[in-house]
């Protein structure tokens, strides 16, 4: 009996604690249902607490209450299904692009010649043609994060969490590799949380989109889009009629979260 | 161009500084006996080369071992720090305390307790060293990134991994940064036990040469241990030029390493 929601978190919230003076709430009550091979893209302005959900989600700082279950375990034993893409992208300097890459493969002991030959080939898609032996120092910071994609996508991982990992990227390659991620997701039966900034990368991407209110971080809306649309490519919902409608749907949704919180205050 | 231009000014300005040491060694006997002149240190070279080679490598390789010793152990130590936060901060002040002794403050000590041979020489080399590469590689470790030991926590459990592949060779990085620094001081704890006490090597040649009023041996000696020095540093600096590949050979699997290259 297969579930088909894949990660359910249900009332998370979780609280900074400064020195016992006064709690900072980063999120609060956050609940969500997300089902295999979705994409759920994350909006909300900068600082609202959107990375610290997805650290939560990846087990690196434990939540403060309410509850994460991954196919129906608790976060914590499943840990080995999640991979993680950082906004800042960690590479190691002493390690070249090609072994930087393997470093995923590597340490899940999954290295063999089939694993090694597909990431070669995900490397020379992500144009690191002439930089295989080259060193992180070497590159630059938009090749880093393409490098610390490549480490990430090489991984047989169902599910992907994604912190602006395209945030430096130029436009053009910005869509170039959006189209691939998303054939990669959709292809090979992954799940996704993919925060970002970029309103376009959201139509994009997403099957659903979360908007999020400034800090402390709640659900302010869940905007599903149209199943037609859904089936696009990022490439074709770029060029179809119905990306700029969307887009300006978000928008709004945007600026009503901020006024809503406004208000409340 | 410009670097032709650097090496014949240097030359020049040497030269030009050996013809007036000369000159006026020539001019004034005073000026003879205190510095000795350029002719008289070739002299001193010259009248028996074999044993200054022999000199100097004795000092270079006191040196040498004692680095090595040095290095080595003071990284296992820095190492194993790392995995002992309660240790790592009680022993702090301790490593900061026995930081400061002047190896020469332990002079007498070295001599009770490893002879007036060759290995009070090493021991005093190693002293000098070791306690920097305690703290390198201690600092190296502390320094790494939160974030990448946690993502390496998200694949992998094992802590072997964890320190072959990311602490070790992130704080080797930091042990061969400091490598220059150490081969100095190192040589310099060489050459103070050979002060203290010895039959060969650079001190002994500064130290005898000294007690009877012959500055162009001093002098001779000190231009060996410039060379030696220099030496020294260039190997360093050939072995920290090949750390990655060194890093990589150690903590790369080798079917990584097979393939594009």
């Amino acid at each position: 009996m297969k579930n088909n929601k894949e990660i359910v978190i249900s009332n998370l919230s979780k609280a900074y604690d400064n020195n016992s003076k006064y709690l900072v709430k980063a999120i609060e009550d956050i609940t969500l249902q997300i089902k295999k091979r979705e994409i759920i893209c994350i909006l909300g302005r900068s600082g609202c607490g959107k990375s610290t959900f997805l650290n939560i989600i990846a087990g690196l700082i434990p939540q403060s209450s309410g509850s994460i279950s991954i196919f129906g375990k608790d976060i914590s034993n499943v840990k080995s299904d999640i991979t993680y893409i950082q906004q800042t992208p960690y590479l190691l300097a002493y390690r070249n692009v090609f072994t930087n890459a393997a470093l995923g493969l590597e340490l899940r002991d999954e290295l063999n010649e089939e694993n090694l030959i597909k990431l070669e080939k995900l490397l020379l898609f992500l144009g690191f043609e002439n930089f295989l032996s080259h060193f992180p120092a070497e590159l630059s910071g938009g090749m880093r994060q393409r490098l610390a994609l490549a480490r990430t996508l090489s991984i047989k991982v169902p599910i992907i969490l994604c912190d602006e990992p395209f945030s430096s990227l130029d436009f053009d390659t910005r869509l170039e590799i959006e189209n691939f991620f998303w054939n990669e997701i959709k292809q090979k039966e992954r799940t996704s949380l993919f925060v970002t900034h970029h309103i376009d990368s959201a139509v994009a991407l997403a099957d659903r989109i979360v908007i999020f209110t400034p800090r402390p971080a709640k659900v302010s809306q869940i905007i599903s889009l149209k199943d037609e649309f859904k089936a696009l490519t990022p490439n074709q919902r770029r060029n179809s009629k119905e990306f700029s409608i969307y887009y300006s749907i978000i928008w709004k949704a945007l600026q009503n979260s901020v006024e809503n919180k406004n208000e409340q205050i | 161009m410009n670097k032709y231009k650097s090496t014949i000014l240097h030359i020049f300005f040497l030269l030009t500084f050996l013809i007036i040491w000369q000159g006026s060694s020539v001019y004034s006997g005073k000026i003879k006996f205190l510095f000795g002149s350029p002719y008289l240190i070739l002299q001193a070279f010259i009248a028996k080369p074999t044993e200054w080679i022999m000199d100097t490598a004795v000092t270079g390789l006191e040196a040498i071992v004692g680095f090595i010793l040095g290095v080595v152990i003071g990284s296992i130590v820095g190492f194993s720090l790392l995995y002992s936060k309660n240790i790592a901060s009680f022993s702090r002040p301790y490593i900061i305390a026995l930081g400061s002794i002047p190896i020469f403050a332990l002079a007498p000590m070295l001599i009770i307790w490893f002879g007036i041979g060759y290995p009070m020489k090493i021991a005093s080399a190693f002293f000098a060293t070791v306690l920097v590469a305690v703290s390198q590689a201690y600092e190296g470790g502390k320094n790494i990134e939160k974030e990448l030991i946690e993502w390496f926590k998200m694949y992998s459990n094992s802590k072997t991994a964890l320190f072959s592949k990311l602490i070790l060779p992130s704080s080797i990085n930091w042990v061969f940064a400091s490598l220059k620094m150490n081969i100095g001081f190192a040589l310099l704890g060489a050459f103070l036990g050979e002060f203290i006490a010895s039959n060969s090597g650079l001190g002994h040649e500064i130290l005898s040469a000294g007690g009877v009023y012959d500055f162009p041996r001093v002098f001779a000696a000190t231009i060996c241990i410039i060379l030696l020095a220099l030496a020294l540093n260039a190997l360093v600096t050939v072995i920290e030029d090949f750390r990655f590949q060194l890093i990589e050979f150690l903590t790369v699997p080798k079917i990584l390493r097979k393939l594009r290259r």
